[in-house]
């Protein structure tokens, strides 16, 4: 963590930080060495760095909002996408944000669980997500459907 | 007859009557346990927070602080205690409580919780404790994340099964209650919908198929948080879409029929005489609560008045529910384990191990209630009494 991620996290809720704490293990041991955590332009605490999709690594930021966990971790990635690319939430700039949940999923697997998930499953979801737009550039299909099954 | 020793010191009629038409000098015999003091917070003004401060209120409660970012719809007024279509709900229960009770002390405020989460921990940081009658499930998470801070209480509240069904669940981090996490996953909510449809409304039968997935008795679009959630399972009343007062909450006309006054009021009023309990066992007096309880670790209660297949439950018929909390929860709102339970995984390994979440696979979270006493656990660590 750097200095400035420290001074960040005592500026936010003290259960945020609780949550992000408790979350540091999972991610750095799902994805070791590859995140740091930062503050985004909105103020809100990120994990910054990139997840390795078929031997390529793809720059990634996992945000949390100000409402986690009752909101989920918001995906982005600078990767220049085509403007087709579907299952993208919005673009701003060079930064696109992923949509990688279904809002209403009626199935529990597909929906974001404060109580079991954390950022780590995001960026798991990103890898898929990474995947699948492979496999749409080279085939023009999209193989998934679009909310992550979040016990995969 | 309540016993004074139950008191503190209390004795009958010394307490000054603070309202013009104070409900408690009917009931002189009882002790009178002076609730002017406490301050609740009221997240969420719709039908069952609007009734249940109003019931709070009635019971004595001094200070109330209610939240709400919403304004009242025509919808609505089937079910809300105030009557003014278009203004901030929070504000017009207000205007109702002080109109009906002239000692209450109540403060309202509009604003979004999930916007304005440093908003709502103060709110919560100044009650005694709150009450949580929101109509969507990330509302309860992010107070439920608070409460562990805070060490505050709340008392989640809401409607569900088309509206039939009442719980409320008591998250108290002192007394080492299940967090609202670990119990809503107790019976079977597992996970958050972001994006939740219209309050409880129950399709007309004739226009969904008998065999839909909605019929799925674990399909959790039921959230009826506050008055919010779709039916599961539930179809439409005979004659229920022949009312002409009701009004289509969606858009889809002649689609969705909403449930009404019985249901909220009664979420509210259980909610409300929990609350109250609550704040009288604070204050020395703890026999409402050990009703409440009657067990060790009860913290959850469902009220089906109609039969809510989704509870398997009803109608009329009470379940008080006694949840653990999970080791891996992320409130660490599990106990201390018990001599003769398993032993317990270590959360840190099943994180490094999977993808990245801790897995809730304890006893609490099977979802399903034991046959022999219907509490949410498997048989092997029943401790409770056959029912």
């Amino acid at each position: 963590m750097t200095g400035n991620a420290r001074a960040m996290l005592s500026d936010l809720r003290p259960e945020l930080v609780r949550r992000i704490l408790w979350e540091k293990p999972a991610v750095e041991a799902k994805f070791p060495g590859r995140f740091r955590l930062m503050v985004g332009s909105r103020g809100l605490p990120a994990w910054d760095g990139s997840v390795p999709v078929e031997g390529r690594d793809y720059p990634l930021r996992v945000t949390y909002p100000g409402a986690y966990p009752g909101l989920p971790p918001v995906l982005t990635t600078t990767l220049g996408l085509p403007p087709n690319c579907p299952h993208i939430w919005n673009r701003f700039g060079s930064e696109s944000t992923i949509c990688w949940l279904a809002p209403d999923a009626s199935d529990p697997r597909r929906r974001w669980d404060p109580q079991r998930h954390t950022a780590a499953t995001a960026m798991h979801a990103a890898q898929r997500w990474f995947q699948a737009l492979l496999v749409w550039i080279t085939l023009g299909v999209w193989p998934v459907p679009d909310a992550y099954d979040m016990d995969t | 007859m309540a016993s004074w020793d139950d008191s503190v010191g209390l004795e009958p009629n010394t307490v000054p009557l603070m309202l013009p038409h104070d409900p408690r000098e009917h009931f002189r015999g009882e002790p009178l346990v002076e609730l002017r003091g406490a301050e609740v917070a009221v997240l969420g003004a719709g039908s069952v927070g609007g009734f249940a401060s109003a019931a709070l209120a009635g019971a004595g409660v001094g200070r109330l602080l209610l939240a709400d970012k919403e304004r009242l719809s025509e919808d609505n007024l089937r079910r809300h205690l105030a009557t003014q279509p278009g203004r901030a709900k929070a504000r017009l229960v207000a205007q109702q409580l002080r109109r009906r009770f002239s000692g209450v002390q109540v403060r309202a405020e509009q604003f979004c919780f999930l916007d304005r989460p440093e908003r709502l921990r103060k709110l919560i940081a100044a009650a005694e404790i709150a009450l949580v009658a929101t109509d969507n499930e990330p509302t309860k998470y992010l107070v439920n994340d608070m409460l562990f801070t805070l060490r505050k209480p709340a008392v989640f509240a809401g409607v569900y099964g088309g509206g039939w069904g009442a719980e409320v669940i008591l998250v108290d981090p002192e007394a080492g209650t299940a967090c609202y996490g670990c119990a809503a996953n107790a019976v079977g909510r597992l996970g958050v919908v972001i994006d939740q449809g219209p309050a409880y409304v129950l399709q007309r039968a004739s226009t969904r198929p008998a065999d839909s997935p909605a019929t799925n008795g674990h399909d959790h679009r039921a959230h009826g948080n506050g008055s919010s959630g779709r039916s599961s399972g539930q179809t439409a009343e005979p004659g229920a879409e022949l009312n002409g007062s009701l009004t289509p909450h969606t858009g889809r006309t002649n689609d969705w029929i909403q449930a009404g006054l019985i249901g909220v009021a009664t979420a509210a009023n259980l909610a409300a005489d929990l609350m109250v309990a609550w704040l009288q066992a604070r204050r020395g007096w703890h026999r409402a609560l050990r009703a409440f309880q009657s067990a060790e670790d009860v913290s959850v209660w469902q009220f089906a008045i109609r039969r809510v297949p989704v509870w398997d439950l009803g109608p009329w018929e009470l379940r008080k529910l006694a949840v653990r909390g999970n080791p891996a929860c992320p409130q660490s709102c599990a106990p201390p384990p018990r001599p003769d339970d398993p032993p317990a995984r270590d959360p840190a390994l099943r994180i490094s191990a999977d993808s990245g979440a801790p897995h809730d696979d304890s006893p609490a979270h099977t979802g399903r209630p034991h046959s022999s006493c219907r509490l949410l656990h498997a048989p092997a660590d029943c401790r409770c009494k056959a029912a």
